[in-house]
């Protein structure tokens, strides 16, 4: 049950409107590894996977469209606020820039949680799907794997690609010297947005969640990923 | 993309993940299907169940035999040996219906139709006889043929069938336009994606390459369910930077119409339904901001935050680590993606590797080896022996073995190319992951993206 557990702390400490968009990987393994009663039969177990897959996939296009509208609004804004720099008084000017700094950094990692949610829920489908071959003696792992692979919210390559174009624009919008502006500092501050603080926390949770789950396994084999040690994981422990 | 790239030059390897997605769909049928009781081809049946691939690719073979939409039908419910366990055959009146759904959907779609309303009760102990397929002459002229091996206790690979696998793979793309040319003109669907590109043109299509960069998953239901055809449109940024410029001339967000927006646009297959909905996400993303522009007085307020680090430097910092942060953890998920894709590949191409081998072995033993099928046994028994070596490896070791068994098919499979970057590709992401240090991973990267 260690998966399951692993698992669940992910869904757990995810943005909380997204908690019941992941895979129920709690409710699909007792139904493989039931000891007592029969296994659903292929058929029947694909269809419960592709019904998932089917809810995944629907979550994941809708937020992969929100953040391509966000995106865009982001460039459009960073544009204007460069643009009318000259023309707005200097405190208001730093408040749009502050404002905008703040947005890329969540959105960069709302972006991220979502190629994590991804890769969550790959894990989970590949976990189980392993399970069911060992108790049914199937050989339905292969084939299923290779369909999610292709599918949207594994395929998440506009994602990254964002994700990429958010680290670029930070070089346009913050300041290359630390300890600018120490007053303002003071007063920004206070203003954090408890939403960046939970992003930020879950970024961290998903991290060393991921050390976690790459950790050693008794079942390691040729399908397995190797295990993943963060040079940092003290310091990302101490958050 | 490296991605990108590789399933473009793998496109016979693509059409063969892609047909593998077939089967997905046949299994949720196939317990609509009672067999015939056959008990010479009962008994091969369940023999050949445990070794799921020939039959999937003998199936295929007989596609490409028969290039027509009946080759549909009989590549479909040749499929449904695949991976599964027991099988069942198609009786041809559900079939009929059931492909022309099936038809309708770019292939990775295939596998997400809900066709498990039509599944009945269980049937754990049908058999399938692929001869009440129609189309499939020739095969059931060559099962019988091998059954005799089969039953002999021979790992069950019908060599005649097998031996046509690279053929297979060559004919393959262009087969499956034609099939699925033929059926879809048959079904409803208002947008088509072929095969032996979809897969190809997926990750193309979130490129900026292309200004129509939509790409509509048409996930049409089965004859059973009562839902209408749910069209899933996948939007892009190019797309959407066609969005924005209908909108703009149209007079802004609030000013344009759905209609206006959708007749500026031009795009095909796009339908005023996902303008509509386009918008509203569009509206509310616009209105928001202003909003929260509009509180900058009210957060200077704020007196009391649980921000225990943030409260101990400044803004600007806070929020570089918190960058750093999530940089980190996008290039270990991409890392651990890349892995995973990879993987599979190799298990794939492990697995083809085996029958290929037992195939060659079973022509030596039985002396059935013709001029050709001796070239074919050569090439991959080496591989096969390096693949074997892997196989036994069961600690998780992707650098040394299965790599160089990774190198080997790229050398026999690609007609040129890249060989030198990929192989020192392959070799670097493990050897980071492991030490995890952020240096490699950036050299990586860098590869990655070249």
């Amino acid at each position: 049950m260690k998966h399951g557990k692993w698992h669940k702390r992910q869904v757990d400490q995810s943005l909380p409107a997204w908690k019941v968009e992941f895979l129920r990987y709690k409710e699909l393994k007792p139904i493989v590894s039931a000891v007592s009663g029969r296994p659903p039969s292929p058929a029947e177990f694909v269809a419960l996977l592709d019904a998932e897959i089917e809810k995944i996939n629907a979550f994941f296009i809708e937020q992969e469209e929100f953040f391509i509208i966000r995106h865009k609004e982001l460039q459009v804004a960073i544009r204007d606020a460069l643009a009318r720099k000259a023309a707005v008084p200097e405190a208001a000017h730093e408040a749009e820039i502050a404002a905008i700094r703040r947005e890329i950094v969540n959105f960069h990692g709302e972006m991220v949680l979502l190629l994590n949610y991804s890769s969550v829920n790959y894990i989970g489908l590949a976990k189980i799907l392993k399970k069911y071959d060992k108790r049914t003696g199937a050989v339905l792992r292969l084939a299923v794997i290779e369909t999610v692979l292709a599918q949207p919210f594994f395929t998440a390559e506009a994602v990254t690609l964002m994700v990429r174009e958010c680290e670029a624009m930070m070089e346009a919008v913050f300041p290359t010297a630390p300890g600018e502006g120490q007053a303002a500092a003071r007063r920004d501050r206070e203003a954090l947005a408890a939403a960046e603080q939970r992003i930020f926390r879950n970024t961290v949770a998903a991290l060393l969640a991921m050390e976690d789950v790459r950790s050693g396994s008794s079942t390691r084999g040729r399908h397995s990923l190797p295990p993943l040690t963060l040079p940092d994981s003290e310091w990302l422990r101490s958050f | 993309m490296r991605k990108c790239d590789l399933r473009q030059s793998h496109s016979s390897r693509v059409s063969g993940a892609m047909s593998s997605s077939l089967p997905i769909l046949p299994n949720s049928l196939k317990e609509n299907f009672p067999g015939p009781h056959n008990p010479q081809l009962a008994s091969m049946q369940r023999q050949l169940t445990n070794d799921s691939v020939p039959l999937h690719h003998s199936a295929l073979q007989s596609a490409s035999l028969h290039p027509r939409a009946g080759a549909m039908r009989s590549v479909y419910s040749g499929l449904l040996g695949y991976p599964a366990n027991p099988l069942d055959s198609v009786p041809n009146h559900d079939r009929q219906s059931m492909v022309a759904s099936f038809a309708c959907q770019s292939p990775d779609i295939v596998a997400f139709q809900p066709l498990s309303n039509s599944i009945p009760g269980g049937h754990t102990e049908e058999t399938w006889f692929p001869g009440s397929v129609d189309g499939l002459s020739d095969y059931r002229d060559i099962i019988p043929a091998s059954g005799n091996q089969i039953q002999n206790g021979s790992p069950a690979v019908t060599s005649d069938v097998v031996a046509q696998q690279n053929e297979w793979w060559d004919i393959m793309n262009d087969d499956w336009k034609d099939i699925l040319d033929a059926t879809a003109n048959d079904s409803q669907s208002k947008s088509m994606v072929q095969p032996s590109n979809s897969a190809a043109s997926q990750p193309a299509v979130n490129q900026p390459a292309s200004s129509h960069g939509g790409e509509i998953c048409n996930v049409a239901s089965p004859p059973n369910s009562n839902s209408a055809a749910k069209q899933r449109m996948r939007w892009t940024p190019e797309l959407h930077e066609c969005f924005v410029d209908a909108v703009n001339k149209l007079g802004g967000s609030e000013k344009a119409t759905p209609k206006g927006v959708l007749k500026l646009m031009k795009v095909e297959s796009l339908t005023i339904y996902h303008v509509k909905s386009h918008l509203q996400k569009y509206r509310t993303a616009r209105y928001k901001p202003e909003l929260t522009e509009g509180t900058t007085g009210e957060r200077s307020s704020t007196e009391e935050l649980t921000l225990d680090l943030k409260s101990s430097m400044d803004l600007t910092e806070a929020l570089r680590l918190q960058m750093e942060v999530q940089k980190r953890l996008h290039e270990q998920l991409e890392t651990q993606r890349k892995l995973q894709l990879r993987i599979e590949e190799q298990g794939k191409y492990l697995q083809m590797m085996f029958e290929k081998q037992s195939k060659s072995n079973k022509e030596k033993v039985l002396g059935l080896s013709s001029g050709g099928a001796a070239t074919l046994s050569s090439e991959p028994s080496h591989s096969a022996n390096r693949s074997r070596e892997s196989d036994e490896d069961d600690d998780l070791n992707i650098t040394g073995d299965s790599l160089g068994s990774a190198e080997l098919r790229e050398n026999s499979m690609r007609a040129g190319g890249n060989q030198g970057p990929a192989q020192s590709e392959s070799s670097d992401p493990l050897a980071s992951t492991n030490d995890g240090s952020q240096a490699s991973q950036e050299k990586r990267r860098r590869v990655h993206d070249s």
